[in-house]
């Protein structure tokens, strides 16, 4: 077996060996999407139906559903792209880049144990679809889990490629905190895109976790099929933040100088 | 843990001339290295000793190959790193690094870090796992193996950090301040270890300290100051340019030392006389008897120079300790 092979499956098993053994990290992700999910089902139920929504998906706690699934893709990918940093300042990021193992199975072990991760949760939020929209059949639940995954693949890709060049924990929460609190405001999940004022309905077209949330939507409500846009721009979306995390990562290793923390440099050595 | 892989190259590390400046963004660039050149043969241990910031870790990163330099050349094992990625992987599937701070990850055992390492350099199965054993066993951490890393001491994971540094039988071992944060006996037993791995194979060993008791433990040590390799020798020829013996006193009588015939310094509030055994001898016991007079002398210290006394006389700045305090 090829260094780089044996990296990827011996450093994604690593992944999910270090998610089983944080539950702090199992609570942040899917505790709080899921209280937000029941306080705001709770608190909506009976004051608002979503405007331009017909059928199961009426009822505010149906249609709040794939938001938060999206949510705990969200969250959960954040997390996994966040232990980047904790790898460089732990040290065991410049171990793994000292060795001969390429890039591609340090990264990419980090980005498929990542979105595996925010996928398992996000299978676990789904599980409660039926009970809210109905039985949407299996092969409904399974597109939903499909999008959810695109979703996460996508998220981890970007905060990978961001991690990879900042190295406080604290600006990486803010950027990201930045670019996806109102990716997800706008993804849908609250409110419908039919309903929203002509220029936020515009933005919410352009924003791609509209579509992934349409498309989770659309699979855990039965009898509804999935717009072709949505699965064009959910496959579009994680196939072009898997490409910037690999010319990040990759303009790296041509440079032969790789982002490891370098705490010396401030003392000239 | 079976013997590493020798090079047949007598010359294990070749650095020529290399330059490494960082840029800043409203400062002046800093110049990290300017113009090291440095040879290490196959099997010889050599030590960079220098206080913090004197360029060591920045020469350690480029001879891992996590580096470049601005220019010059850094050739190890024969393989040149700029010359390409193959290049680079050959240097780095024989090279074994432990870091100022250990590797490994603490929410997994000693086993399974073990094994992560052992797959970073294709090794899998029954092989990694034998090797695991063998490099946990020859590092007294075998009875940890199931322990995470997270609960073992600084010495023991400094220890396993060693053993995952050496699992895939590296001919070259770079220890970049590997003591750092470590008491007294995890130093001395982590160095140990060292010792005892390069007694049984062709191990070269380069080990980045700014502590002397380290450097001194190396075939040869390199002094290094403001990016620059001030000299270089083994510890006995370095610290032989002083002739026999040293005292040591309170700054205020470096006067008496001087009309002594002795070569004084002043350093950290000591006045440091070198000079003939004999002279020193006698000058520091004439001392010592004002001393316990109570004559205006505090403390009188003899004993050989030192490799922190070498570096003094080339480089006008000390060594720091453990603490970043002047010795």
């Amino acid at each position: 077996m090829s260094a780089g092979t044996a990296t990827f499956i011996s450093l994604t098993r690593r992944e999910l060996l270090r998610f089983t053994r944080q539950p702090s990290r199992i609570v942040a992700s899917v505790g709080a999407p899921a209280i937000m999910g029941i306080f705001f089902a709770g608190g909506f139920a009976d004051s608002f139906a979503p405007p331009g929504i017909e059928g199961p998906q009426s009822d505010y706690g149906a249609f709040v559903l794939p938001g938060i699934v999206t949510l705990v893709a969200v969250f959960s990918s954040i997390f996994a792209a966040m232990s980047l940093i904790e790898d460089r300042r732990e040290g065991f990021l410049q171990s793994a880049l000292v060795s001969p193992a390429p890039l591609w199975s340090i990264v990419g072990a980090k980005a498929v144990g990542g979105s595996s991760i925010a996928s398992a949760q996000c299978a676990i939020v789904l599980l409660a679809a039926p009970f809210v929209a109905g039985w949407p059949g299996l092969g409904g639940m399974l597109l939903a889990l499909l999008a959810a995954a695109l979703a996460a693949v996508a998220v981890t890709s970007m905060g990978l490629a961001l991690a990879w060049w900042v190295n406080s924990s604290e600006g990486f929460h803010g950027v990201m905190n930045l670019i996806l609190m109102p990716m997800w405001l706008l993804s849908g999940a609250f409110f419908p895109a039919q309903g929203a004022a002509g220029w936020m309905n515009a933005l919410m077209s352009i924003n791609p976790l509209r579509w992934t949330t349409d498309a989770i939507r659309a699979g855990i409500t039965p009898g509804t099929e999935t717009p072709i846009t949505a699965w064009v721009v959910a496959f579009g979306f994680a196939l072009a933040m898997l490409l910037i995390a690999g010319a990040v990562v990759g303009r790296s290793s041509m440079t032969a100088r790789p982002r490891t923390r370098r705490r010396k440099i401030k003392t000239h050595d | 843990m079976d013997q590493p892989q020798h090079d047949n190259s007598a010359t294990a590390i070749e650095l020529a001339e290399l330059r490494r400046t960082y840029q800043q963004r409203k400062a002046p660039p800093i110049v990290a290295l300017d113009g090291v050149s440095l040879t290490v043969e196959a099997g010889e241990s050599l030590a960079l000793l220098g206080p913090n910031g004197a360029g060591k870790s920045t020469l350690m990163r480029l001879i891992a190959t996590l580096d470049r330099p601005d220019s010059g050349t850094v050739r190890v094992l024969g393989e040149d790193p700029s010359e390409g990625a193959s290049a680079t992987r050959a240097i780095r599937s024989k090279v074994g690094v432990v870091f100022q701070q250990h590797g490994l990850d603490p929410l997994l055992t000693v086993e399974e870090n073990l094994m992560n390492q052992a797959a970073l350099y294709g090794i899998t199965g029954d092989d990694a796992r034998s090797r695991a054993r063998h490099a946990a066993i020859d590092l007294g951490v075998a009875d940890r193996l199931a322990s995470r890393v997270g609960e073992l001491s600084g010495g023991l994971a400094r220890r396993v950090d060693l053993a995952r540094a050496l699992l895939h039988q590296p001919s070259v071992l770079l220890l970049d301040e590997p003591t750092t944060g470590l008491d007294h006996l995890s130093r001395a037993s982590f160095l140990d270890a060292i010792e005892q791995r390069r007694s049984t194979g062709n191990l070269t060993v380069v080990l980045s300290t700014h502590l002397m008791d380290e450097a001194q433990r190396m075939d040869r040590v390199a002094l290094i100051d403001h990016g620059k390799v001030v000299a270089e020798g083994s510890p006995a020829a370095l610290c032989g340019g002083f002739g026999g013996l040293l005292v040591r006193t309170d700054a205020g009588l470096s006067g008496e030392l001087e009309s002594a015939g002795l070569d004084v310094r002043t350093v950290g509030g000591e006045a440091v006389g070198a000079g003939e055994a004999g002279v020193v001898l006698e000058t520091a016991q004439r001392l010592s008897v004002r001393a316990g007079a109570g004559d205006g002398v505090t403390h009188v210290l003899v004993g050989p120079p030192t490799l922190g006394d070498a570096y003094l006389a080339l480089t006008g700045s000390a060594l720091e300790d453990e603490n970043g305090a002047a010795p």
